[in-house]
């Protein structure tokens, strides 16, 4: 029988980290590697075995796993001892008659362990084979946020479309793709105007009631408290960008400095992001080392000021909403809201808020956007009395360019215009928006005779398409026309390739 | 809607307390649904339906009207209002028709029916051109000859006359000036003061701010016009305060509400032309 014989330094206490499915979702930090392991004294009587080593971190508790010393080079492990405590000693370690290997393992005392420690196994240092048979106490290992691991945080920060449902209806809040955060970039309106009506531009107030040209931004990290030696911080390219808690300002996050440390005591927080003056600028999250100030993870987001407004309207009786009250039906409404989500400054309105003097809620837009939010290029396009109302803002707006200020008007549309002088007006809108830079004019035209409704050309316009003419129109009618692909693509393409963002 | 608007309603609605709105016909307005369907999808048997709406309304044409209205502002799409609005097109009522069959539901009138009233006002007032005159200073620059027959023939519509001055104060107070002025020329005190507002709201109205001290300098021209001995000079105050509370002061509030003239104090009941 071989004599029995302990492993007097084999007793590699690791550690771990660990994904805990934390109450809100956060993975924490898990226990360290439990290191300098060493046998005190040995009970000649009893057999028992006193061991020290320093605490694994963040470990609530720890634990032995053992084998048969001549199954060691396999990891044979055979038994377990629990609960030996989070002090770094423990006089009661018996494994029984026999030469034995063992480890010591940190864990967080509810089932889930750590690191078994590094090994040459096959020439290369890797993690020793963790026990699955878990004769005694059950241990699921995890590995991915060991507190003295190399810290590899979750770590995102994603921007919101502007706020919306000042004047005209609200969009459905939507977040900028990943893909488009540095290129375009999240569009954000300069911060010129008084939303509470107090005199005072909003960039000069310490705090607006109803303020809705911040753009809202989730940061979201995972673990929420960075392991020690490591921060989460925020920086920005320029003071271009300032960053408040709240919506309605009141409290500023970065003062003179362009980074900040930010704690998190959920694994997500909400901030907000003003540009006062309307200078691209771009944020980044990032966790990084404190010592060194290297970075081990980041996210970053460009922010570029908005240069254009898009002012979408209905026909009569179809009331804007995102969704659409009628998901096959209001497709000016259907384009504003795809428009709005790739990245325009949209508002959409009940074509009733502009009369036949083109004044109202979207001509203040328009006049707002121009005069205190930098703006300098315009859109409008509208369906059946929209279209009409589509000429009439687009008269005032030019009527009023000298007080107004500098803007083209990019882009107009109409899709089976009709004039709208009265509700009852059915005559259709043959008038081309004064000044524009492009006009696209879809109608169908099935004869138009006795009791039937029609669009018809526009004179001067870029692009005039009778639907009823073409291989896919031929069966539109004045009530569908706004929701045919085609016409809906087309506005889209068209808008896009003369308008900015 | 723009807080002009909605303090128009108000004020309408102040004045149509004792109004009631006008009942729906079950008859009328099934056979108004049958005719907007039937034109919506080009039924080939549309102008029978039509037909027979006409002759179910009889000689009531008046009638006839308020009933297409009242299914008007029932409406919940294009699919109904824009038909509607052919049926309404094909029937070709008349100015004095449609004055005589909105008129006397104008006040007791709900919102939405109040609005499509004001629309079908809205096919005599307004401009066949295409488009607003921008010379206005109101840029409206409504046509409002048709009224100032009817006025003429008619006694003082108080209905017709708030109309007016919510659609266009401008072009009201020049109606007005026709109908009751007597042929009067304007005071040089109120004429200047008019003059130097109309200039103000213009520059408001196109930029939405106030040109540098715009709102005071049009306080004070307000001042004066809602002193002036005419009535439809005060009313002129009354519209623009109503359109811009921050031009007014108490003390202009308080003249107004308190005005000798029933119209300007915003009641229902009648004053005589000539009363000041």
């Amino acid at each position: 029988m071989p004599p029995r014989r302990l492993l007097p330094s084999i007793g590699w206490c690791l550690a771990l980290t660990l994904l805990a499915a934390q109450s809100a979702g956060a993975r924490a930090a898990t226990p360290g590697e439990a290191t300098d392991l060493t046998i005190t004294s040995r009970d000649e009587a009893t057999g028992e075995i006193s061991l020290t080593w320093t605490p694994a971190c963040a470990a609530a508790d720890h634990h032995i796993v053992f084998g048969l010393l001549e199954d060691a080079g396999a990891y044979g492990y055979t038994g377990q001892v629990c609960g030996i405590g989070a002090t770094g000693s423990y006089d009661a370690f018996n494994p029984g008659p026999d030469s034995y290997f063992f480890l010591v393992i940190g864990d967080d005392g509810s089932g889930t362990e750590g690191s078994y420690g590094t090994s040459f196994i096959g020439g290369l240092a890797q993690e020793r084979p963790e026990e699955t048979a878990d004769p005694v106490c059950a241990f699921t290992q995890d590995l991915s946020q060991r507190c003295d691991g190399p810290f590899n945080p979750s770590l995102g920060m994603t921007a919101w479309r502007p706020v919306t449902g000042g004047s005209g209806a609200p969009f459905q809040r939507w977040p900028l793709a990943e893909a488009d955060e540095l290129l375009p970039g999240a569009g954000i309106r300069v911060n010129g105007d008084d939303d509470d009506n107090d005199g005072t531009a909003d960039r000069d107030d310490a705090s607006v009631a109803s303020e809705n040209d911040l753009i809202e931004i989730t940061l979201a990290v995972d673990p929420p408290a960075p392991p020690a030696g490591y921060e989460y911080l925020l920086s920005r390219s320029s003071p271009a960008l300032r960053i408040w808690t709240a919506q309605t300002k009141a409290s500023e996050l970065m003062g003179s400095s362009d980074e900040i440390v930010l704690s998190f005591t959920a694994p997500t927080r909400t901030l907000w992001v003003e540009s006062p003056a309307g200078s691209a600028a771009d944020l980044e999250l990032s966790a990084r080392s404190v010592a060194g100030g290297s970075a081990v993870a980041s996210d970053q987001i460009h922010f570029r000021p908005i240069e254009s407004v898009v002012i979408a309207l209905g026909g009569e009786n179809q009331v804007p909403a995102d969704p659409p009250l009628e998901p096959t039906n209001h497709g000016m409404f259907q384009l504003a809201i795809t428009l709005y989500r790739l990245g325009y400054d949209v508002h959409m309105y009940d074509e009733d808020v502009v009369p036949a003097s083109g004044a109202g809620a979207a001509y203040n837009e328009v006049v707002s956007a121009i005069q205190r939010r930098a703006v300098s290029h315009v859109a409008i396009f509208g369906y059946s009395h929209g279209g009409g109302s589509t000429n009439d803002l687009a008269r005032r707006l030019d009527a009023n360019r000298a007080t107004i200020g500098s803007f083209s008007l990019d882009f107009t549309g109409y899709v089976d215009g009709i004039d709208n002088d009265s509700d009852f007006d059915i005559d259709p809108e043959a008038v081309l928006p004064p000044s524009t830079g492009y006009h696209a004019n879809w109608y169908q035209h099935p004869g138009c005779g006795f009791l039937q409704l029609c669009g018809g050309p526009v004179a001067g316009a870029d692009l005039n398409v009778n639907v009823t003419a073409t291989p896919w129109g031929g069966g539109l009618t004045h009530f569908t026309v706004d929701d045919a692909p085609q016409v809906l693509q087309g506005i889209f393409d068209l808008l896009v390739a003369h308008v900015p963002f | 809607m723009s807080p002009s608007r909605t303090a128009w309603i108000a004020l309408a609605s102040l004045l149509a307390l004792a109004a009631t709105q006008p009942p729906g016909n079950p008859d009328l307005q099934g056979l108004i649904r049958d005719a907007v369907q039937a034109v919506a999808r080009q039924e080939p048997d549309a102008p029978q339906r039509l037909a027979a709406l006409q002759k179910a309304a009889g000689g009531h044409r008046e009638e006839l009207l308020v009933q297409i209205a009242i299914y008007l502002s029932r409406a919940t799409g294009t699919e109904q209002s824009m038909p509607g609005a052919v049926v309404l097109h094909h029937l070709e009522f008349t100015p004095d028709e449609i004055l005589a069959a909105v008129l006397p539901h104008m006040d007791g009138a709900d919102p939405k029916l109040r609005r499509v009233f004001n629309e079908l006002l809205g096919t005599l007032e307004r401009r066949e051109d295409g488009g607003p005159d921008f010379s206005s200073p109101d840029f409206s620059s409504p046509d409002f000859s048709r009224y100032d027959a009817w006025l003429r023939r008619k006694p003082m519509e108080p209905v017709l006359i708030h109309h007016m001055y919510e659609v266009s104060p401008d072009a009201a107070l020049a109606s007005m000036q026709r109908l009751y002025g007597d042929g009067r020329p304007m005071g040089a005190a109120p004429k200047g003061a008019l003059e130097r507002l109309r200039s103000i709201l213009g520059h408001r109205d196109a930029a939405e701010s106030w040109p540098a001290r715009g709102q005071e300098q049009a306080c004070a021209d307000i001042d004066v016009i809602s002193a002036d001995p005419a009535w439809w000079v005060r009313l002129y105050a009354k519209a623009i305060v109503t359109l811009h509370p921050d031009l007014c002061t108490e003390q202009i509030r308080r003249r107004l509400r308190d005005d000798p003239h029933p119209l300007v104090r915003g009641e229902p009941s009648l004053g005589s032309p000539g009363s000041k």
